[in-house]
C-alpha cells in the first residue's frame, strides 16, 4: 500500500518515457499530473492511518555476515508529513505545467513530463528510503532530473551552461555526501535509518561524518559556497523552477539534515557550522535579491535565503520549526513561481526583466492576487503562512541566541523589501507593451488559487503540526506577543518598497547612482560567481595550459622525442653493425645450407621401389647381425 | 627335421625380397611377393607340425586369403598403370601423381 | 625317407623360386612359378597339412597363376619386353646382403635349439583345422572374408576404369 506512493511516479515515468510519442504531449501531461495526485492521495491515507514508525523492507540487497543493505521504505511522522507536502505541491505544479507548456506542445514535450515524474520519484525515494544508500540513489536521481530539466531548452547555450553548472555544483556536494555515507557506515556499521537512529550515540568521528553529510545538503540546497547554480537554474521552464524550489530538489538538503537529526544533534560542532552557513547564506542571498531585476531570479535568491533560515533553525536545534517552515515555504514559494510563470506566459515569453513590466494588475488580476498573497506570506506578514512558520523559528531562537535571531530579522526585513518591490514594480505603475498581456487560462490559475488558499491559511496548522510531531510550542497568545518584532520588520520592509517604488518618494535611479558600487557588488553575488568562473575555472584552465606547455610539451614530449631520437640512432647502429653484418649473412647461409642439404636428401626420396626394399633388406641384415652378436655374447 | 622346413621358408622369403630388389618388371615383382608369402606359409606350417597344433595353419589360411586379395588388387593396379601411363617398369613409377 | 623327401622338395622349391625371379620372359616366370607352387604344396603334404596343401593347389596353382597369365596376355608384348631386365647396380649391392642373410639364417636355425613339446598331429587334419577355424579363430576368419570382399570391389572398380580408359 505505502509503496504505491513511489510506484505511481515511477510507472508514469516509464509509461511516458516509452510511449510518450505515441500517446501525445497532452496525454503525457495528464498522466504525469494524475500520477502525482494519486501519489498524494495514497500518502494522505497513509499519514492518516499511520500508527507508528514503520520499516517496510522489499528486498535484502548484499546480505553480509551481520548486516545487509535493505531496500525498503521507512515511514514515520517526519517522512510521511513531508511526503504529503511534496506530493501535493508537485501535483499542483504538474497540473500547472500542462497549461504552461501548452505553447511548446508538439516539440517532444512529453520528455518534459517524463523528467517531472522521474524528479518526483527520486524525491520520494529521498523522503521514504529506509537507508542512506537508497537516499543517495534518490539524491542522484534528483540531480539527474534537475540537470535534464534545467537544460530543457538545450538549444540555448545559457540553459546548457546552467544545467552543467547545477550538475557540477551538485556533484561537489554529492561527493561530500557519499564520503559522509561511507564514513557513517564505518562508524555505525549500518546504513539502515531505523538502526542508525537506535545506535546513535557519540563516537569520536561523528563530527567529520556529519560535516561531510552536511556538505551534500549544502550542494543540494544551494547554500554558500555551492550556491551559484541556484539562480542560474532559472534557465529552465518556470514549472521546473517551482518544482525545484518549492518541493523537491532544494528541500532535499534541509530534509536530509532533519531526517538524520538524531546523528547531527550529537555533534555540536556540526550544528554550529550549520548555523554559520545558514546565517551567512541568509544575509547574502537577501542582499543580492534586493538588486536583481529578473522576475525569477529574485524569487530564486529568496529561496536560498529561506532555506538558509531553515538551516539556521536546524543548527540552533529546532528541526520541527525548520520542517514546518519548509512546508509553508513550499506552498508560497510554489505560488510565487507559478505567478511569475503566469506573468511570463501572459507576456508571451518576451521578457523576464521586471523593469520592462509594470501595470499588469489590470491585465492579470488573478495572478496579481496570487503573487501578492505569496509575497506577503514570504514577507512574514500576518496572518499569512510565512508569518507563523518564520516567527516560530525567530521566537524559538530568540531565547537561545539573540544575535542569530536579530540577523534573521534583518534578513526578513530585506525579504519583505525585495519581494514587495518585485510585486509593486511588476503589477503596479504603468507599462507599455507591443502585445496585449492576457490573463492565464484556468488550468494555470486554478493551481494558483489552491496554493493561495494554503499560503493564506496554512500557517494556522502550526500548532497541529507541532503537536503531531510531539514538539513543544508556546500558546497562540504568547506566540503573537513574541512575534511583534517580526510583524514590525515585515511592515517596515513593505513600507520601504512601497515608498520607493509606488510613491516614488525618492527616485530609485538617484539611489542607484549613489550606491552604484554596492549595487554592482550585490548584483554580482559578491563576486562569487565571478570568482568561480573566472578565477577558479579559468585559473584552472590557465594552470592546465601552463602545465601543458611547461610539462607536457617540453619535458614529456622532449623526453619522448629524445627517446625516439636515441632509439633511432641505436636502431641505425644495430642495423648497420649487427643486422647487415651478422644476422643477414647467417640467415643467408642457413638458407643456402638448407637448400643444398635438401637437394642431397632428395636423392633418398627417389621413388624407386627396389631401392626402398633394398633398405629394408639392409635393415634385416643389421637385425640378424645384432641377433648373432647377441647369441655370441 | 622340422627346423629344415623352417629354414626353407626363411630362405624363400629372402629369395622373394631379392627378387623384388633386382627385377624391373612389375608382374615379376608381384610373383616375387608371392614367393615371400609362400615362404611364410611354409614356416608357419612347419611350426604347426613341430608344435603339433593346427593354429598356425589357420594363420596360413588367412595368409592365403590375403594373397588372393593382393593378387587381385596388385594386378588390377598393374593393368591400370599400364593403361593410363603406358609403361610397366617400377623405375618409371617414381611419383604417385600424374 | 623324410630327409630324402625334404631334400627333393627343397631343391625343387629353391631352384624354381630362383628361376622365377631370374628368367626374363613373364610367361617363363609363370612356368617357374607354377613349379614353385607345386613344390610348396608337396612340402605341405610332407608336413601333414593336407587341407592347406589342397587349398594351395586350388588357389595358387589354378586361380592365381591363371589370373597372372590372363593379365600378361592383355598387355602388348612388345612393350612389356622393353622393360624386362634387371637393375644391375641393385643386383651387385643386394647380392652380398642376400647371401649374408641366407647364411645368417642358416646359422641361426642350425645352431638354435627348439623345444621338445612335440605332439603328434591328429590324423584328420581337415576336421581339426575346421574345428579351430570356426570356434577359436572365427573373428579373424570373418575379417579375412571381409578383406576379400573389399578386394573384389576394388578389382571391379579398376576393371571399370580400364573399360572407360
Amino acid at each position: 500500500m505505502q509503496s504505491l506512493i513511489l510506484l505511481f511516479p515511477l510507472l508514469s515515468f516509464i509509461t511516458i518515457g516509452l510511449f510518450g510519442r505515441r500517446i501525445g504531449d497532452f496525454a503525457s501531461g495528464v498522466i504525469n499530473a494524475g500520477a502525482g495526485i494519486l501519489s498524494f492521495i495514497v500518502a494522505l491515507i497513509t499519514m492518516l492511518s499511520m500508527k507508528g514508525p514503520e520499516d517496510i523492507v522489499f528486498y535484502k540487497f548484499l546480505p553480509l555476515s551481520n548486516t545487509s543493505v535493505d531496500i525498503g521504505i521507512y515511514i514515520d511522522k517526519l517522512s510521511i508529513s513531508t511526503t504529503v507536502t511534496v506530493t501535493f505541491v508537485a501535483s499542483v505544479i504538474f497540473v500547472y505545467a500542462i497549461g504552461y507548456m501548452r505553447y511548446l506542445f508538439g516539440n517532444w514535450t512529453f520528455k518534459f513530463f517524463a523528467y517531472f515524474s522521474l524528479f518526483l520519484f527520486s524525491m520520494l525515494l529521498i523522503l521514504l528510503g529506509d537507508s542512506l544508500i537508497l537516499m543517495f540513489f534518490g539524491w542522484e536521481g534528483v540531480g539527474l532530473a534537475s540537470y535534464l530539466l534545467i537544460g530543457y531548452f538545450h538549444e540555448e547555450k545559457f540553459a546548457t551552461k546552467a544545467s552543467l553548472e547545477a550538475f557540477v555544483m551538485n556533484r561537489i556536494g554529492d561527493w561530500s555526501f557519499i564520503l559522509g555515507i561511507i564514513y557513517t557506515f564505518w562508524l555505525f556499521g549500518t546504513l539502515s535509518l531505523p538502526k542508525l537512529f537506535e545506535n546513535a550515540s557519540y563516537v569520536p568521528g561523528i563530527t567529520l561524518a556529519t560535516l561531510l553529510l552536511f556538505g551534500g545538503a549544502v550542494g543540494k540546497s544551494g547554500q554558500i559556497p555551492l550556491h551559484t547554480w541556484l539562480p542560474n537554474a532559472m534557465a529552465g521552464p518556470t514549472p521546473v523552477s517551482a518544482l525545484l524550489h518549492a518541493a523537491t530538489m532544494v528541500a532535499a538538503g534541509v530534509y536530509m539534515v532533519a531526517r538524520l537529526y538524531p546523528i547531527f544533534s550529537l555533534s555540536s560542532t556540526t550544528l554550529s557550522y550549520i548555523t554559520i552557513t545558514g546565517v551567512v547564506t541568509m544575509l547574502f542571498a537577501a542582499l543580492v535579491a534586493t538588486v536583481h531585476d529578473d522576475i525569477k531570479k529574485i524569487i530564486a535568491f529568496s529561496t536560498m535565503s529561506q532555506l538558509a533560515i531553515m538551516f539556521t533553525a536546524l543548527g540552533m536545534g529546532f528541526p520541527t520549526a525548520a520542517m514546518f517552515h519548509l512546508t509553508t515555504h513550499a506552498f508560497f514559494k510554489a505560488l510565487l513561481f507559478l505567478a511569475a510563470g503566469a506573468v511570463i506566459t501572459g507576456l508571451h515569453h518576451h521578457t523576464q526583466n521586471i523593469f520592462e513590466m509594470g501595470g499588469l494588475k489590470k491585465y492579470m488580476p488573478i495572478t496579481f492576487g496570487a503573487f501578492m498573497i505569496g509575497a506577503l506570506a514570504l514577507s512574514g506578514f500576518p496572518p499569512f503562512a510565512g508569518y507563523f512558520s518564520k516567527d516560530a523559528i525567530v521566537s524559538s531562537i530568540m531565547d537561545k541566541n539573540t544575535l542569530v535571531a536579530t540577523l534573521i530579522l534583518i534578513a526578513s526585513l530585506l525579504t519583505a523589501y525585495y519581494i514587495t518591490r518585485e510585486a509593486f514594480v511588476v503589477f503596479l505603475g504603468e507599462g507599455h507593451y507591443h502585445e496585449e498581456p492576457h490573463e492565464v487560462e484556468p488550468v494555470m490559475s486554478f493551481p494558483m488559487l489552491i496554493l493561495s488558499f494554503l499560503s493564506l491559511m496554512g500557517g494556522f496548522l502550526l500548532w497541529n503540526y507541532f503537536s503531531y510531531m510531539n514538539s513543544p510550542i508556546e500558546a497562540p497568545s504568547s506566540f503573537i506577543a513574541h512575534s511583534i518584532y517580526g510583524i514590525i520588520v515585515a511592515i517596515v520592509g513593505i513600507s520601504l518598497s512601497y515608498l520607493l517604488y509606488v510613491k516614488k518618494f525618492v527616485d530609485p535611479n538617484i539611489l542607484y547612482e549613489l550606491f552604484k558600487p554596492i549595487h554592482t557588488l550585490m548584483k554580482s553575488q559578491f563576486y562569487t560567481e565571478y570568482i568561480y568562473h573566472n578565477i577558479i575555472a579559468k585559473g584552472y584552465l590557465a594552470i592546465s595550459r601552463l602545465v601543458y606547455k611547461a610539462v607536457d610539451r617540453i619535458i614529456i614530449d622532449g623526453f619522448v622525442n629524445g627517446v625516439a631520437k636515441v632509439f633511432m640512432i641505436l636502431v641505425r647502429f644495430v642495423w648497420e653493425f649487427i643486422d647487415i653484418r651478422f644476422i643477414d649473412i647467417i640467415l643467408h647461409k642457413i638458407v643456402i645450407w638448407t637448400f643444398s642439404f635438401g637437394r642431397k636428401l632428395k636423392i633418398i626420396q627417389s621413388g624407386y621401389l627396389n631401392q626402398y626394399i633394398f633398405v629394408i633388406l639392409l635393415g634385416i641384415v643389421i637385425i640378424l647381425a645384432l641377433i648373432i652378436k647377441g647369441m655370441r655374447l | 627335421m622340422d627346423k629344415y622346413y623352417l629354414l626353407l621358408g626363411i630362405v624363400l622369403v629372402f629369395i622373394g625380397i631379392f627378387g623384388i630388389i633386382i627385377r624391373k618388371n612389375l608382374i615379376t615383382m608381384l610373383v616375387a611377393t608371392e614367393i615371400m608369402l609362400n615362404g611364410v606359409n611354409i614356416s608357419l606350417v612347419s611350426v604347426s607340425h613341430f608344435l603339433g597344433k593346427v593354429d598356425a595353419q589357420v594363420m596360413s589360411i588367412i595368409v592365403l586369403t590375403v594373397a588372393a586379395s593382393e593378387v587381385a588388387i596388385g594386378l588390377g593396379l598393374v593393368v591400370s598403370i599400364f593403361r593410363l601411363k603406358g609403361y610397366e617398369a617400377s623405375e618409371e613409377i617414381t611419383e604417385l601423381r600424374d | 625317407m623324410e630327409l630324402l623327401v625334404f631334400v627333393v622338395i627343397s631343391i625343387i622349391a629353391i631352384v624354381s623360386a630362383l628361376g622365377s625371379i631370374l628368367v626374363k620372359s613373364p610367361i617363363h616366370v609363370m612356368v617357374w612359378f607354377l613349379g614353385f607352387i607345386l613344390s610348396v604344396a608337396a612340402s605341405f603334404f610332407a608336413l601333414k597339412a593336407d587341407l592347406l596343401a589342397g587349398l594351395q593347389l586350388v588357389i595358387y596353382a589354378v586361380a592365381i597363376v591363371v589370373f597372372y597369365v590372363l593379365v600378361i596376355t592383355t598387355i602388348p608384348w612388345e612393350k612389356v619386353k622393353m622393360f624386362e631386365g634387371f637393375y644391375k647396380k641393385e643386383f651387385v649391392f643386394a647380392l652380398p646382403a642376400f647371401l649374408f642373410t641366407i647364411g645368417a639364417s642358416i646359422y641361426l636355425v642350425i645352431s638354435s635349439r627348439f623345444s621338445n613339446l612335440r605332439q603328434p598331429l591328429t590324423k584328420d587334419n581337415v576336421s581339426a583345422l575346421g574345428t579351430v577355424l570356426f570356434t577359436k579363430y572365427i573373428a579373424p576368419f570373418e575379417l579375412a572374408s571381409f578383406i576379400l570382399l573389399i578386394a573384389m570391389i576394388g578389382a571391379i572398380i579398376f576393371g571399370k576404369e580400364k573399360a572407360n580408359g
